[in-house]
């Protein structure tokens, strides 16, 4: 079974900071990890793989060159190889932009049965692009799935939706996006740790998987950003104080108490 | 604005009944038309809807757009994006609101693939902020931490949105309204995936008898102030022992400490217990919209300056650990 796995870079959480004038967000220079739920992705790969007795897994990610990082995190656990799409024309590129660029990189990979993501990214937190390229290739979509098996030759997929946990059956090739919830990821190997030291990932252009620079970034994407604002102050609370945290509570409750909310 | 398309809305339908979601677009969607004066028309994709679609009109639509067949019967994203796609070629509407439920966000991914247009997710808020016909999306970002607005420079204009931002209008049953059929020209009709078994919440809840942040009546949430994941389970103890669900902010689950089912936010859970207990979250934009029926919000933060303060009834400037014991004791007697 041939499975790729989209891993993304996002800024390591608390560290967001923001351009004031084009209204991305300012990645040079933060502290950056992979996308937390992505290794997820990559253990349902790896579970996948050794369930069905063979096969490869490839990690794609579109990104930076500090990006093949985290590529080495997939490798270590056990990826065998992957790619990294680095081209400044994907600079601003939004869901639509960037889920084109990945289906033309998967569809490069080629011969490809599975592709697993995780839910969506910390940082863009939209969860668009599982769908999107599922759309570009063709594939059934599995999505936000909790619990991932395989057998005669159908994927078979426990999630919440609409009020209750169904199971869904889809054919290969198939798209698979997975919660944090969905597996325990594996310690890397020793030697894991080895080949990924010095693991050189391919970097594409997207002139390599067959796009033009107006296909992708700004110009081939359809959301604009035109305002940043914070929301509304609502009417301050009142702070309760104490001499410290317990008498401060205590006073707490015994202001509920006075209006019977406790 | 003349010659400008409808308002739709997606209508997801589960046992013959428009969704929840579903109906709190269609208020939303009732606004937006009415202030371009355009028709409001709710499509629904499925297998014998006559009744679902006598509610659209009820709950507010000029017109349900019917896409009947009997390989509808379950939701299957290739199949529904395909007769989506065809109705919105025909009727070429001028936006369409799509519930952001697990079904929902892939209909919208892959419309916005399929058709090459924009999609926005997750907004809070929409309306017709100018004279032309562009809609102006509001949906937080970086983490929650602000609000942006967003144009979609394609047609039709596509957003999805989740549940509990918009309210419903009360159903009128004297409303009435036009109901199309339209029948799919595609070849290749037939379902690619299946569902072979549903296990519906409420049973599911039977089995477990657990408290949720959706059930219970006081919610204890933890957010990046308890420093570890220990720390967290130490909030998450509290909690347990005075009868109180127990949920996070964002970044803990990002973390990996907790599982998005836990997780109090616009991408997560939005709650409405009586009491909510915020302790060590800082109160992003994203969080506050996840207790924004709260009856009413207690907060514990080391920063005085933490926005969460600004949302809370009743705030306590300290540590959150100092804190927990007497919070045990003080409301477990409630």
């Amino acid at each position: 079974m041939k499975i790729v796995v989209l891993v993304k870079q996002v800024p390591a959480i608390s560290e967001l900071q923001l351009d004031p004038v084009t209204h991305n967000l300012v990645r040079t220079g933060a502290p950056a990890m992979m996308n937390p739920v992505d290794k997820h992705a990559i253990e349902a790969a790896l579970a996948l793989k050794d369930a069905t007795g063979g096969g490869t897994v490839t990690i794609l990610t579109m990104g930076s060159e500090s990006a093949a990082e985290i590529m080495r995190e997939g490798i270590a656990l056990g990826a065998n190889d992957g790619f990294l799409i680095n081209d400044p024309a994907v600079k601003g590129s939004d869901t639509l932009a960037t889920g084109k660029v990945l289906a033309k990189a998967i569809e490069k990979v080629g011969q490809v049965d599975v592709v697993i993501t995780g839910r969506q990214s910390a940082d863009g937190d939209t969860g668009q692009i599982p769908p999107a390229v599922a759309e570009h290739l063709g594939m059934n979509l599995l999505s936000y799935v909790q619990d991932l098996t395989f057998a005669n030759n159908t994927l078979k997929a426990v999630r919440k939706n609409l009020g209750g946990e169904e199971t869904v059956e889809a054919p290969l090739p198939c798209v698979v996006s997975v919660m944090e919830t969905s597996n325990t990821v594996r310690t890397p190997s020793l030697r894991g740790k080895m080949n990924a030291k010095k693991f050189v990932f391919p970097v594409w252009s997207i002139a390599d998987i067959g796009l033009k620079p107006e296909d992708v970034g700004a110009s081939g994407s359809a959301t604009k950003v035109t305002e940043l604002f914070m929301p509304e102050v609502h009417e301050q609370g009142v702070i309760v104080k104490g001499a410290d945290e317990a008498a401060a509570v205590k006073e707490l409750a015994s202001i509920l108490r006075s209006k019977k909310v406790i | 604005m003349t010659n400008m398309g409808n308002v739709w809305v997606y209508v997801e339908v589960k046992n013959g009944k428009p969704s929840e979601l579903s109906l709190e677009l269609l208020g939303k969607g009732r606004q937006l038309a009415d202030s371009k004066k355009v028709q409001l028309v709710g499509l629904l994709i499925g297998n014998s809807l006559a009744e679902a679609a006598k509610d659209v009109i009820g709950y507010g639509a000029d017109e349900a757009v019917c896409v009947e067949n009997a390989a509808f019967t379950s939701f299957d994203g290739k199949l529904y994006t395909k007769a989506v796609e065809a109705m919105l070629k025909k009727y070429n509407p001028n936006v369409m609101l799509i519930g952001g439920s697990v079904n929902g966000r892939e209909l919208g991914g892959r419309l916005s693939a399929a058709m090459n247009i924009g999609l926005v997710a997750d907004c809070i808020d929409c309306s017709y902020a100018s004279e032309d016909d562009a809609v102006t999306w509001i949906r937080p970002a970086y983490t929650g931490k602000l609000f942006v607005k967003i144009l979609t420079t394609t047609r039709p204009q596509l957003a999805t949105i989740s549940g509990k931002i918009f309210h419903g209008n009360a159903f009128d049953a004297a409303r009435t309204g036009k109901v199309t059929q339209e029948a799919l020209t595609i070849a290749d009709l037939a379902p690619t995936q299946k569902v072979v078994s549903f296990v519906a919440d409420a049973d599911v809840k039977e089995v477990s008898k657990d408290l949720t942040i959706e059930n219970a009546k006081v919610v204890v949430g933890a957010g990046r102030g308890v420093g570890t994941q220990d720390g967290m389970k130490q909030v998450q103890a509290m909690a347990k022992a005075i009868g109180a669900g127990f949920g996070t902010s964002k970044p803990l689950v990002d973390e990996g400490w907790a599982p998005h089912d836990w997780q109090v936010g616009i991408t997560g859970k939005q709650i409405a217990p009586d009491i909510y207990i915020a302790l060590g979250i800082s109160g992003s934009i994203q969080h506050q919209l996840g207790i924004k029926e709260a009856k009413l919000v207690i907060a514990v933060n080391t920063d005085p300056e933490a926005p969460i303060f600004k949302r809370a009834n009743y705030g306590i400037v300290g540590d959150l650990f100092k804190a927990l014991p007497m919070i045990q004791a003080e409301f477990k007697k409630s």
